[in-house]
Formats: C-alpha cells, structure tokens, sequence
C-alpha cells in the first residue's frame, strides 16, 4: 500500500512541486503558493459538490429535528423516514463525506511533499533521495527563504495569520446558530480549530504554514461563492460592513437533476 | 442507500485511510544513524538514542557512555567518533562539538557550534575541522578555542580532508572549497553540477569526491580542472576510497564502482542489495559495504568476486569499521553488529542503547 501511495501520489507531487520551483525562479514560496492553488482547482468539483452537500444538510436540519421529535423512540421509522425526506430532496446524505474522502489523500500528499523537498537532515535527504526524479537532482538544496523567512523553519507570525484566517474560514463554514446551545457548539469549533492549525505551524516548517494559509484563503473564496459569509455576516454587519445573512447564489445544493 | 452503495463507500472509506496512513508514514523520518569508530581495542558508537558509548570491542561490554545514564541531556549524532590522542571528538546535532577523555568519558571541553553537525570531524597539526551548520570551523584540538571559521552558502555535511596545508570539503552549495589550513581563506572553489553531502579525499595531485548530480568527480589541486567524470545511476553521497590507484565509491544506484584514479575509467562494479550512502572500510584484500536494505556486503577488492553478505535487518548507512579481524556496523534503530571480517560468523551484536 506505501508503495501505491508512493507511486501515485506522493512521488508525482514531490516532483510536480519541483518542476514548479524551478520554472519559478527558484522561488520555493511562490512554488508552494501556486501548487497548492493548483491542486485546488483540480479539486475544485469535489470541493464545491461537499460544500453544497453540507449546505443543503444545514438547510434540511429544522425538517429532521422535527423527524426526531415525531418518531422518538422509534429508530427504525426514524430512519427509514429521514432516508425518504433525503431522496425527496434529492440528496445524498453522504454527499459531502465522500467528495472530503477523495480530496483527503491529496491534501496529505501535499503537506507530505513540502515536508519532504526541504530535508532538514540527512535521514530526511536520503527520504527524498528514494522519490525525487533524477532530472530535478541538480535543484537541491532548495532556496526556501522568501522575504527573509526560512521556509524550512518555524515562523511565529505565519503561525498567527494560519489561525486568524482558519477562524475566519471557520466562521464562514457555520450557519448562523438558531439556538444557545448550537452557538455555543460554534464557538468552541471555531476556536479550536485555528488553535490546532497554529500550534502544527508554530512547531513545524513554516513552507506548511504558508500551505495552510494559501489554502484558508482560497477556501474562503470557494466557501463565500457557495455558502456566503455564514456566522461572519453578523459580525460584518456589526462593523457597519452591511453583508447578506445568505449566501450569494443557491445553486444546486447538491440535488440530483 | 442501498447495502450495495453502503458497501461501496465503506470500502473507499478504508482504501483512503489505508492509503493515508501509508502516506502519514513515509513521511516521518525523524533521529540519526548510528556510526562507529575504532581504536585500541574499543568500540565508540553514536547512537540515535542520544548517547555515546565506548564498548569493549572483543566483548561488546560497555566501558562508558556519554552522557551518563543520570543526565538528560543527549548528543544525538550522524557522525562517527574521531579518536586521536585520548580524546574522542563527536559532533552533534544539538550545535555542539564534545572533546571526550577516551579513558573516562568525561567531557574535556564542549564547543557551541553555529549550526548543526553532521559530518565528521578531521583532525590535523593540533587542529580540528569540521562543518556547522553552513560553515566550515577550525578550533584547537586541545581547548577547543575557536580559530577560524569560513562561510558557504549551504549546509556543510561531509567530513573536510586535510592535506598540505589545505582543506578540503565539500558543501550542498554544489562547491568544493579548498581552504587556507592555518587561516580558513578560501584559495579557490569548484562547482559541481549538484550538491556535494559527502566529503573528499586527496592526492598529491587530485581531490576526488562525489556529487548529487550522480557524478564522481576528480579535480587537479594546482590547475583546478576537471581530470575526469564518472557518471553513474544516482546520488554520490559516499566519501570514496582510494587503494593502489583505483578509487572505490558507492552510489545510491546500488552499486560500489572501481575507477583507475589516474583516468577514471572503471575498473569494475560490485552490485549491492540497496542504496549505497556510506564509504566502504577496506582490509586485507576485501571491501565491506553497508546498504540501505540491511545487508553488509563483502567483495574481493581486486576480482570483484562476493565473499560473504550478513543481514543487519535494517539500514546500515554509516561506515563498517574493521579492527583485529573483526568488522564492525552499526544499523538504524542503534544495533550494533561484529561479524568475522574473514569468514562473516557473527561475533555478537548489542543495542547499547537498550542496557540499563
């Protein structure tokens, strides 16, 4: 199986990162930036198929609470009349787990690549020696510093803006909560959250930090065109911003045609 | 949903997280190989534990270790010990040299280097030599004081080689520098057309080393041009070897080349079972290399013939060491191995960092 993923993943990424450093100018930072947007695009239709999916769950929870409290203590009518209202609707409940599932192992390819192009040690050289492509031999070591930050080393304030965007991103994958107890279920994800993603970027290689924050800040483009601002919208309007509670355009919501 | 459907995404479910898991795995690669030195009948082993051991090399009994076993504090190195004069020298990937009293173990003095050490230490005219971090360093053998020190513009991994007054070594910067001995000025540097992690060896009239571009390369020390190239199938991580006029260098190719150092033409290969990164010990007519896949790996230096293999179980990617008739190796995890050079019965092996 390590041979598989090698093969078909990590290697064809390591080297596609490679290729792009050096048509870059040697730029790592830029090299890192522009993959990861281009692994993004080419998941673009699973991202937006799990990100309608979730959206159209979220829309349909006022129909299955009111399923819960008809049916309670009823499993098997419950279920079998919560898979009726999903194919009413034309959804797949596990619309947004499987597209999440298919993009799971590109996102661990891509932290994996990035981890392993700027060795740090000769274990870690010898690593890259089992899956860098001969022809990109002659671009070790990388030059991974940009705007005077070493790449291959931690960066306290990369570690600062990871977590503001990733609790922004975060405030935007939530709806506004309808009740005390989802607001509070809400702020704790949405705090620990950017906590977690701070505290991997304060202790590693900040190449990974400037990763999670290129991919915060595009899937906060992709989450704005989908589901709109979420529970930042009321935090915008509070400032005086003046930004709609739903999202932009309801395209789809994952329905069958 | 149908059992069908459900069947079908449990098993994209578990194909995922198997291949994740995969993933998650190669990617960890973390501590150091362990590396062997030799001298008066003792065995010194760095280890990835975070010691340094002097073992009794005919009984594997230990003699000491530093730190000992009462401190926290470890010395977690790539490289082998260098003994001269009762002191084993060992660089450390914490940014510090240790000068250690061969007798006792104790610490004579402790260097705080400007960047980690991984490459071995050479020692000449009172002077020790080595590189830290992306510098080259020279201190006194004898308290450690700080002579000179000399900037590249990558990481310095190899051992530097001294000769005529000159130091030579290699740096990821794709440069072999050559050194002023006494003062650390550059005299003149040679591009490689890839990195350079292993160290060189010199001649009167050439220094030979390898390069991560798969080349070997031999340069003249008074004209600085290139005698010859010796293409091969990968990486040249290995410091070479030179015996009678012939050049022995291992490659991540899996295979050990024999070149006539005088034009570089081969002389032979021996084929080995994985990745070849360190420098083959030589004696007595044989040539005892450590791979990638396990196997220490024997050949007569002069047919090329095998004479005997002996499975380690995991890499060894530091040097074997040979002493009295016995040929030493260290593999990843910290096992130490003493096999017969002769014949390859197995003496005993220990992992030291395992004894309480």
């Amino acid at each position: 199986m390590t041979q598989l993923w090698n093969q078909f993943i990590f290697q064809p990424m390591i080297n596609a990162l490679l290729w792009l450093y050096s048509s870059l100018g040697h730029n790592f930072g830029l090299s890192i930036v522009v993959f990861t947007l281009l692994v993004r695009v080419i998941t673009l239709p699973f991202t937006l198929q799990q990100l309608r999916s979730a959206k159209a769950s979220q829309d349909m929870q006022p129909k299955l609470a009111e399923l819960q409290k008809k049916h309670k203590g009823d499993k098997d009518k419950l279920a079998e009349e919560q898979m009726k209202l999903y194919k009413e609707a034309g959804i797949n409940p596990l619309g947004c787990v499987v597209p999440m599932l298919i993009q799971f192992p590109v996102w661990i390819g891509l932290y994996q690549s990035i981890m392993t192009v700027v060795p740090n040690s000769p274990l870690q050289l010898l690593n890259l020696a089992r899956h860098i492509y001969l022809t990109f031999s002659h671009l070790l070591p990388l030059n991974a510093v940009l705007f005077g930050i070493n790449l291959a080393r931690p960066f306290p304030a990369l570690a600062v803006l990871v977590v503001a965007t990733q609790w922004v991103l975060q405030k935007m994958m939530t709806p506004v909560a309808s009740t005390p107890e989802q607001a509070a279920q809400n702020q704790s994800m949405e705090l620990t959250m950017p906590l977690v993603f701070g505290l991997i970027t304060l202790n590693l290689a900040s190449g990974l930090g400037l990763y999670f924050l290129t991919t915060n800040i595009a899937s906060m483009v992709q989450q704005y065109f989908v589901t709109g601002w979420g529970s930042l919208a009321p935090m915008l309007n509070s400032l005086g911003l003046r930004v709609s509670v739903a999202e932009p355009k309801d395209k789809g919501h994952g329905r069958k045609k | 949903m149908n059992a069908f459907k459900a069947k079908v995404v449990l098993g994209i479910v578990l194909l995922v997280l198997l291949l994740v898991s995969s993933g998650c795995a190669s990617a960890s690669v973390t501590g150091s190989w362990p590396a062997l030195g030799v001298a008066g009948g003792r065995l010194y082993v760095t280890t990835q534990g975070g010691r340094v051991y002097a073992l009794d090399a005919a009984t594997n009994a230990e003699v000491w270790r530093y730190p000992p076993a009462s401190e926290k504090k470890v010395v977690v190195s790539y490289s082998a010990p260098t003994v001269v004069d009762n002191t084993a020298y060992v660089g450390a990937v914490e940014n510090q040299l240790y000068a250690l009293d061969v007798n006792t173990g104790s610490s004579r003095w402790s260097f705080p280097a400007s960047g980690r050490i991984y490459g071995e230490v050479s020692v000449a005219n009172g002077k020790l030599y080595f590189g830290e971090g992306d510098n080259v360093c020279a201190l006194d053998a004898a308290t450690g004081a700080k002579q000179w020190e000399f900037s590249t513009r990558a990481g310095v991994w190899g051992r530097p080689f001294v000769s005529g007054g000159k130091v030579y070594v290699g740096s990821l910067d794709h440069r072999l520098y050559c050194l002023n001995a006494e003062s650390g000025a550059k005299e003149w540097d040679f591009v490689a057309g890839g990195a350079i992690a292993g160290g060189p060896i010199v001649t009167a009239d050439a220094v030979y080393f390898g390069a991560l571009d798969n080349v070997v390369y031999a340069v003249d020390v008074n004209s600085r041009e290139v005698l010859w190239k010796f293409p091969t199938g990968h990486w040249v991580w290995a410091n070479p070897l030179i015996v009678d006029g012939t050049v022995y260098v291992g490659s991540l190719d899996h295979k050990m080349y024999a070149l006539d150092a005088a034009t570089g033409s081969k002389v032979r290969e021996f084929e080995a079972a994985g990745m070849i990164r360190a420098a083959p010990a030589f004696a007595n007519g044989l040539l005892y290399v450590g791979t990638e896949s396990g196997s220490l790996q024997v050949f007569e230096a002069k047919s090329g013939a095998p004479k005997w293999t002996a499975d380690a179980g995991r890499s060894i990617l530091s040097s074997p060491v040979v002493d009295n008739g016995v040929v030493y190796a260290g593999a990843l995890g910290d096992a130490v191995f003493a096999w017969d050079a002769e014949t390859g019965a197995a003496l005993w092996n220990v992992n030291p960092g395992k004894r309480k």
